[in-house]
């Protein structure tokens, strides 16, 4: 795989690369480094900096405009940022009482805005009712969303959660709006041991994505866990108890043997703009491809020396990329400043391809 | 700041006190806090507050009618807890209608979380009398718990599969309804739950039969209360804790600094005060000596002043310790006088009589007039001795008491001040105090004039008083070099008269712990009245203080020097103006000197004729002094002159020049100027003098020295307008002086200015505060003094003032002043002196431009600047500046206080390094 150059100089958080809208694609990521960086990606995989913004706090997530005129980050600064590339001028959007975790772009045909999900529980007043008339599903808030409008210093609405945003996933399509065809799924850590969560009843969710169906309709999202495991999971499905299931992932051994099994955390994933199959990466250092539909694992990788903590694809699924870091599943004993941290990108035109057609 | 504080004492008292000390302490506190929040609106809704308030209302008696008053006063009408503690309390109390009432006020106002409200409501619906009664906080747990009750069916999407599941995750459905409530209902609906666990059985069924797992994880990191921690929440607090001791390092580092920086400034003053006491202990010796001294002289020469008597008098009053045999021949005189205060009228008169010789006869009635006045012997002595200080001197007074003589005035005299190591500042007081007691307010101006501090210089020269020699210092020499008339004068005659001048000195000393720059400065200006004053004295014997415009009318430019400490002060204020002078011919200068000394010299007669005809007239009391009355206790600072003060602003060639002429008392000087057409016309409206207090020399450049005064101001005599001004030796100047006076003013920990100079975090450039202001630019020309439109063609000896004009050899006006702007900005750009070049017929300043952040404007400013076509046609410099002023406050408004921070850093390091 292709390593890209410049990698931050901390662990790598997010990434995330352009929308279609701009020609080439560009990569940004975030770092515990407090900053965001900026590649140009091209058509060889060559990897070409371009620029990085920085926020006073370990940055957390990121995520494109619509246009790709932007990048929005969140970070540990409690502020959401957003990052004019034209203009080079990043300026405080959000702002929450705790860290800000998550960070989704929503583009609906009437306004756009930004989500951030923080791990504070401040009850924040909106007042627009609009984005949730438009949300067909919000997948058990159990943290504080804000949306935000760029323009304005108040967040639009605000939803209270009960506990910290640990994960989100927002698809927004460009449809009526009472066609309600954005898909939202935000996660949550449940309090305590108790079995909050939707698919793992005891599992702590580290990581969430929306899954669309064939006519580009969200249907449903994936879910992974700490302890080496993902759920599909079908909003509305005909058939809850069929469609709706798990798979392990991420862990070191068959259990046909003896020896305990070592289970990691899913750190990532991401879905194939045009196959629908899935990436996951996890803490063990691997990375895998997954067939939803057909329930079939498509590749799994050699496992790289550090976790791997962070994954997308490009617009058109060609790249994918994952970030090899440590992501602190076993706390500051195991962090090794020294260990450098890389982006590779990785062909996945061919690799993702669903094999069966069902 | 307060209110933060003290919420962080009640966090702590709450978190971390054993109960028992709790309960003690609690109610003041909370009753502080509600007192310190309470006015703030902010707070009233503030959770964290509210909850405060409720808590106090356990100490409160009774309760219900504080909670009415924190309603009323709008605390915690937005939350639930308020209503239902309160109507707790009012069930508690068995008011059962006014808790539903007050539930309904809650409901009214749609407090949150509502549910909570809409539980207590239902249950007061239901209340049965029998049952038995809520306990306390206990309520309000079995309310939030029983929103199970509350639970909507579920919604659209949601499928509960597990009611035991749904029972379980009570807290994030109630939460979910609680967002809902508040987001107003419409928004409800949206929020769709799902709580998919179809496969929830098969999962967790699975994972029991899987072989023996581990969790690659350290799931004992992850542990926190009654939840977990995600990596990076681990993380993140990991980073937020290291965040925190760095800010709070800093933020110790930043108190240690703040800490060093009270403490130099402590130091200074310690030391200022050690000098002080120095001096003090400097000049009781001194005294002695002189007194031995001037005996010895009396022995000697007997017949040679009038003075030496009342010298060797006055020293043989204050010493009693030591031998009065010297001036016997006096002594009896005086005999009678300390108890009877009519005899010091006859003993003055028989004084007077005595100096009917040219020993500065003025001089010695004034004195007199005073001992009349004061009814007092060893006032008397001590004018006498003084002649022109007729401030209380310390020795004096503390020989007085000695000979426990019953003056009113001495009271107040701590009379063994040096012995008794008291502090030079109680001291000053004092003797203002007296002073003002004594209800000699014209003398007091007088004083407040005089009171030229001096350093232990003084000390050194008062042990041989008579030797009165110029002690030539740079600026002396320079001045002397400048000035030829003044040079003559300034080489003073060994005369007697000047022990008089001596202890004059010495008592300045005592007042005052100053800088020996200044010492030596002030003194150079003393010597030269003294010489004038010997000739005065041969000139003019028969003028008394009684006619002060006959005397004015006749005196001459010596006159002034009978005055001395007058003149001392108008000598500063001529060279004050010097800049405009030193493009005049040397007669003019001098001519123009001795205008302001005779106006000086005016007012002091003036003030003695007063004295003479209303003595009992309190409301002559300078303004002057009477500020220093009050005020000087408190810094302990020397008065060094009273001068009436006109600052003369150019405003087209951004000339400041200012001009000073001695004078506290406004009548006088009003009086002055009816006398004295043209010197209004360079002083200015009479009315628009002022009085300044020169309160210290705080910089000194090569040629000029900066001082720190205070326009007094009458009728607010705490609310003093600091002035700097600057007093030039010479014609030239140097750029540098504002900055060094901000150094000093550091240094000699006058931060009171500067503090508010930090405080302030406007941009407003034109506010003087701002930053550092020039106070000018080196080179001045009165142009009112020529007819307009005169250009020159002479130029200063100092070729780096030189502007393009001068250098080319054409006629300038105004281009020094463009010349001078340039050539302080270019200082301050490159931190060096400018040096211009001739670059293809376009004047330059050398150095590269490239660097400096806009450089651009820069470079056009100094083409501006430095490329003047000719005398008429003058480049707008309003123009100029208001570009530079947008640039300015565009580019640096933001960081105006940060960069003043820095500033003062900057000049703290400076000094540290300058020690």
């Amino acid at each position: 795989d292709i390593e890209v150059t410049s990698p931050p100089d901390d662990s790598i958080s997010c990434l995330a690369f352009s929308p279609p809208t701009l020609p080439g694609n560009f990569l940004i990521a975030g770092s515990w480094a407090n900053d965001v960086r900026c590649w140009e990606v091209q058509d060889n995989g060559q990897t070409i900096p371009k620029a990085q913004q920085m926020h006073t706090g370990p940055v957390l997530d990121g995520c494109w405009s619509d246009d790709g005129s932007k990048v929005f980050t969140a970070s540990c600064d409690k502020t959401a940022k957003m990052w004019d590339l034209n203009s080079n001028q990043a300026i405080q959007i959000a702002q929450h009482d705790a860290p800000v975790k998550t960070i989704h772009w929503i583009k609906a045909p009437n306004y756009s805005c930004v989500m951030t999900g923080s791990w504070d529980k401040t009850l924040k007043e909106g007042h627009s009712s609009v984005l949730l008339a438009q949300l067909p599903a919000c997948v058990c808030l159990f943290s504080f969303h804000q949306f935000w409008d760029t323009r304005s210093p108040t967040p639009m609405m605000t939803l209270q959660l009960p506990e910290r945003c640990y994960c989100a996933d927002v698809v927004s399509l460009n449809v009526g709006p009472l066609e309600r065809k954005a898909g939202l799924a935000c996660l949550y850590h449940p309090k305590g041991k108790s079995a909050v969560g939707l698919a793992f009843p005891y599992l702590q969710h580290r990581c969430v994505a929306i899954f669309k169906d064939k006519v580009n309709k969200p249907t449903g999202f994936a879910l992974g866990s700490i302890e080496g495991r993902v759920a599909i999971h079908y909003i509305n499905p005909p058939n809850p108890a069929k469609d709706n299931f798990t798979f392990k992932c991420h862990r070191s051994n068959g259990t046909n043997t003896s020896a305990p099994q070592d289970i990691y955390a899913v750190n990532g994933i991401a879905f194939h703009p045009v196959h629908g199959t899935l990436a996951t990466v996890g803490s063990d250092g691997r990375f895998s491809f997954w067939d939803k539909d057909a329930r079939t694992k498509l590749k799994t990788s050699e496992q790289l020396d550090q976790p791997i903590s962070a994954c997308c694809f490009n617009h058109n699924g060609n790249i994918f990329a994952y970030a090899s870091s440590y992501d602190w599943s076993k706390g500051h004993e195991f962090y090794n400043p020294q260990k450098k941290n890389y982006i590779f990108l990785r062909n996945a035109a061919e690799e993702l391809k669903p094999r069966n057609k069902k | 700041m307060d209110e933060e504080k003290t919420a962080r004492y009640v966090r702590w008292v709450e978190g971390s006190l054993p109960p028992q000390e709790r309960k003690q302490r609690l109610p003041r506190l909370l009753e502080q806090l509600l007192k310190a929040f309470l006015a703030d609106g902010r707070y009233h809704q503030d959770g964290r507050f509210v909850d405060r308030c409720i808590k106090l209302a356990e100490f409160v008696n009774p309760p219900c009618v504080y909670f009415d008053y924190l309603c009323g006063q709008g605390i915690g009408t937005t939350a639930s807890a308020f209503y239902i503690a309160w109507a707790q309390q009012l069930v508690k109390e068995g008011l059962i209608q006014c808790a539903v009432s007050v539930v309904q006020k809650g409901l009214r106002n749609q407090a949150q979380p509502q549910e909570n409200l809409q539980q207590l409501y239902c249950w007061l619906q239901n209340y049965n009398p029998w049952n038995p009664p809520l306990q306390g906080a206990a309520t309000v747990k079995p309310l939030q718990t029983s929103n199970a009750e509350n639970q909507i069916s579920p919604q659209t999407g949601v499928t509960l599969n597990d009611v035991a599941y749904t029972c379980r995750n009570q807290g994030p459905d109630s939460a979910g309804t609680q967002s809902c409530s508040s987001e107003g209902r419409q928004q409800v609906t949206c929020v769709t739950y799902i709580s998919k666990s179809e496969v929830l059985p098969t999962s967790s069924s699975s994972s029991a039969v899987e072989c023996k797992q581990v969790a690659m994880y350290d799931k004992n990191l992850l542990v926190c209360e009654g939840s977990e921690l995600s990596f990076e929440e681990l993380r993140a607090n990991r980073y937020f804790k290291k965040y925190e001791r760095f800010k709070r390092q800093k933020e110790q580092e930043e108190e240690e600094k703040e800490f060093v920086r009270r403490k130099e400034a402590a130091v200074l003053e310690l030391q200022a005060l050690q000098h002080k006491l120095e001096q003090l202990t400097q000049l009781t010796k001194s005294l002695e000596e002189t007194r031995l001294e001037s005996a010895s002289t009396t022995s000697v020469a007997p017949n040679k002043t009038v003075v030496h008597p009342h010298v060797a008098l006055s020293a043989a009053l204050q010493e009693n310790r030591v031998a009065l045999c010297q001036s016997s021949g006096l002594q009896p005189q005086q005999g009678p006088v300390p108890d009877q205060p009519q005899s010091s009228t006859l003993l003055s008169k028989s004084l007077t009589l005595e100096s009917a010789k040219p020993a500065g006869h003025w001089m010695t009635s004034a004195s007199l007039m005073k001992a009349t006045y004061r009814k007092d012997t060893i006032a008397t002595q001590r004018e006498l001795r003084e002649v022109q200080n007729r401030l209380v001197d310390p020795p004096c007074s503390n020989s007085a008491q000695e000979r426990a003589h019953s003056d009113s005035a001495v009271q107040w005299s701590t009379g063994e001040e040096h012995s008794k190591k008291t502090s030079s500042t109680g001291l000053t007081t004092c003797m203002d105090v007296e002073v003002s007691r004594a209800g000699n307010a014209s003398f007091a101006s007088g004083n407040a004039s005089q009171a030229t501090p001096n350093t232990s210089l003084g000390g050194a020269m008062q042990a041989t008083p008579f030797k009165v020699q110029p002690s030539p210092t740079v600026h002396t020499k320079e001045a002397l070099d400048h000035d030829g008339t003044l040079k003559a004068n300034v080489v003073a005659p060994v005369v007697p008269v000047f022990s008089i001048f001596e202890d004059e000195d010495e008592k300045e000393n005592n007042r005052i712990p100053p800088p020996k720059t200044k010492t030596e400065e002030l003194r150079t200006i003393g010597e030269r009245p003294m010489t004038e004053c010997t000739e005065e004295e041969t000139r003019t014997p028969e003028f008394l203080q009684d006619d002060c415009i006959v005397w004015n009318a006749s005196c001459t430019n010596k006159t002034l020097a009978s005055c001395p400490n007058n003149t001392r002060d108008f000598t500063e204020a001529a060279r004050l103006v010097s800049t405009p002078f030193s493009y005049l011919s040397v007669h003019s200068r001098q001519a123009l000197e001795d205008r302001v000394s005779k106006n000086d010299l005016q007012q002091m007669d003036l003030e003695f004729s007063e004295e003479l005809h209303k003595k009992a007239k309190t409301k002559k009391l300078s303004p002057a002094l009477n500020l220093i009355a009050r005020h000087e206790e408190s810094q302990g600072n020397a008065i060094t002159a009273t001068a009436s003060h006109k600052l003369h602003e150019q405003t087209t060639n951004c000339r400041a020049e200012y001009s000073l002429s001695v004078g506290g008392d406004k009548t006088s000087q009003e009086k002055l100027s009816g006398t004295e057409q043209d010197r209004t016309a360079r002083t200015g409206e009479p009315s628009g003098s002022l009085s300044v207090r020169v309160d210290c020399l705080v910089g000194e450049g090569a040629f000029a020295q900066v001082y720190q005064a205070s326009v007094l101001n009458a009728s607010d005599p705490r609310n003093n307008q600091k002035v700097i001004f600057k007093k030039s030796s010479t014609a030239p100047k140097s750029f540098m002086v504002t900055l060094n006076l901000i150094i000093s003013c550091l240094e000699k920990g006058k931060y009171l200015p500067y503090v508010r100079f930090l405080d302030n975090d406007t941009c407003d450039i034109d506010d003087l505060s701002h930053g550092l202001t020039l106070i000018d630019l080196g080179q001045s020309i009165d142009m009112k003094l020529f007819p307009e439109g005169t250009a020159f063609t002479a130029k200063c000896e100092t070729s780096g003032f030189q502007c393009i004009e001068m250098l080319t050899q054409k006629p300038w006006n105004y281009q020094t002043d463009y010349f001078g702007i340039a050539a302080t900005v270019y200082c301050m750009l490159f931190g060096t002196y400018m040096q211009v070049k001739n670059e293809s017929g376009t004047w330059k300043p050398e150095g590269a431009f490239r660097r400096l952040v806009n450089a651009e404007l820069w470079k056009e400013f100094f083409d501006i600047m430095l490329n003047i076509p000719n005398c008429h046609s003058l480049p707008s410099l309003t123009a100029l500046r208001s570009r530079l002023k947008d640039l300015f406050c565009k580019s640096y408004a933001k960081e105006i206080k940060f960069l003043r921070s820095r500033l003062v850093v900057l000049l703290i390091e400076h000094k540290r390094s300058r020690k």
